[in-house]
C-alpha cells in the first residue's frame, strides 16, 4: 500500500537547525503535513491533541528525552500504533536495543541523508 | 525467666583415622607457633613503617598544594575556565546562525527551482538536499561541544573542592579581584592576538569605523 503523503507527520528535535532540515527532507519526500515539537513533552501534547501517522524523534532532549516519549506514547492505548523513528547521534549497542525494547519501529544515526531517511521510512510505513 | 536454651552445633561424625590426623596436624602447628619468638622488633617496625607512610602523605599533600598554587587555580576557576565555557558556547551560537543563514538562502533556492525547467530545477533540487544533509554538523557539533562544556564544568567542580580541602579558597572579594584584574602580558604582538572576541565586548564595524578615523 503505497504511503499516505498527506498524514500528519510529527519531528521532534531540540536543535532548530535540524527541525528545519528534517522538515525540509520530509517535503521533498512529498509530506505536506509536518508539526515540529522541541522536546518529548512539548510532542506529546501535541501528539494526545491531534492524529499524527508518524513521529520521527531525536533522543537527547530536555526535559523529556525520544526515548521517554516513546515509552509514554507505547504505554498510551490511543498513540501506541504511531510508527515511530528515532533519529539519533545516540549510536551504541545498548543505545539501539533500548529503543528496540521500548517498541522503536526503525533507527537513525545522525548525520544522516536524504536517501537513509527515505529509506526507513519507506521500511516503517510502505513503499511510496 | 528461664533462659532461652543454648543451641548446640549438631555433631558431626568423624570417621576415627581423620580425626587421628586433624589432632596430629594441630599438634605440629602449635609446636611452629611456640617456637618463634615473639619479637618486640615486629611491633616496632610495623610503627615505623606507619609513620614513614603518613610522613609521606603529608609530604605529597604539601607538594600537591604547592603545585596547586603554583598552578593558580584562582585563575583558572575564575577567569580562564568559565572564559572557555563561553567561548565553546559562542562557537554553538555562531554555528547554528551560520546554519540559519544558509537555509534561509538554500529555501529560497529550491522554491527558486520550482520555476525552472523540469530538468534545470530537478538538478538544482538535488543540490539543495546535498546541501541540507551537510547542515547536520550543527547538530553534531553542538552536540560534542556541549559534552566538553560539561566536561571543563567537571574540572571546574573538582579544583574548587580540592582548593577548599587545601585551605587556598578565596573570598568573595579577592576573586573579583582576580576576574577584574587585567591578563599578565605576554609581550611584543602577542599581546594582540586575542582572537576573536564574545559577541558583547567586541566593537561593531561602526564602532572600529570610528575609532579607525579618529586616531
Amino acid at each position: 500500500m503505497a504511503v499516505d503523503l498527506k498524514m500528519n507527520v510529527l519531528i521532534v528535535d531540540d536543535y532548530k537547525t535540524m527541525l528545519r532540515i528534517v522538515k525540509n527532507l520530509l517535503n521533498q519526500i512529498g509530506f505536506s503535513n509536518v508539526d515540529e515539537a522541541a522536546d518529548g513533552s512539548e510532542a506529546l501534547a501535541k501528539v494526545q491533541q491531534k492524529d499524527y501517522g508518524l513521529i520521527i524523534s531525536d533522543w537527547n532532549m530536555q526535559p523529556m528525552t525520544g526515548l521517554q516519549l516513546l515509552q509514554a506514547v507505547r504505554a498510551d492505548a490511543k498513540l501506541k500504533h504511531i510508527p515511530f523513528i528515532m533519529v539519533t547521534a545516540e549510536s551504541k549497542t545498548e543505545n539501539v536495543i533500548a529503543a528496540k525494547q521500548a517498541g522503536v519501529n526503525n533507527y537513525i544515526v545522525k548525520p544522516f541523508n536524504a536517501a537513509v531517511l527515505k529509506g526507513k521510512i519507506a521500511t516503517v510505513l510502505g513503499d511510496f | 525467666m528461664a533462659k532461652p536454651k543454648k543451641k548446640t552445633k549438631p555433631k558431626t561424625k568423624v570417621a576415627p583415622k581423620a580425626k587421628a590426623k586433624s589432632a596430629a596436624k594441630r599438634k605440629a602447628v602449635a609446636k611452629v607457633v611456640a617456637s618463634k619468638p615473639r619479637s618486640k622488633v615486629t611491633v616496632a617496625s610495623a610503627d615505623s613503617g606507619l609513620r614513614d607512610g603518613i610522613a609521606n602523605l603529608a609530604r605529597i599533600m604539601a607538594d600537591a598544594r604547592r603545585d596547586l598554587a603554583a598552578l593558580q587555580a584562582n585563575d583558572m576557576r575564575l577567569r580562564d575556565l568559565p572564559g572557555a565555557t563561553d567561548e565553546l558556547s559562542a562557537v554553538v551560537a555562531a554555528t547554528e546562525s551560520a546554519t540559519n543563514a544558509i537555509l534561509d538562502a538554500v529555501e529560497s533556492i529550491e522554491k527558486t527551482a520550482g520555476t525552472m525547467p523540469a530538468d534545470a530545477g530537478d538538478a538544482v533540487r538535488v543540490d539543495v538536499t546535498r546541501i541540507y544533509e551537510a547542515c547536520n554538523f550543527q547538530d553534531i557539533t553542538g552536540q560534542r561541544i556541549t559534552k566538553v562544556v560539561n566536561v571543563l564544568k567537571d574540572v571546574d567542580r573538582t579544583v574548587a573542592g580540592l582548593m577548599e580541602a587545601f585551605g587556598i579558597a578565596l573570598d568573595p572579594a579577592q576573586a573579583s579581584a582576580i576576574v577584574s584584574a587585567p591578563r599578565k602580558a605576554k609581550g611584543g604582538e602577542a599581546d594582540l592576538l586575542n582572537g576573536p572576541q564574545m559577541p558583547d565586548a567586541a566593537h561593531d564595524q561602526a564602532a572600529i569605523d570610528a575609532l579607525f578615523d579618529k586616531s
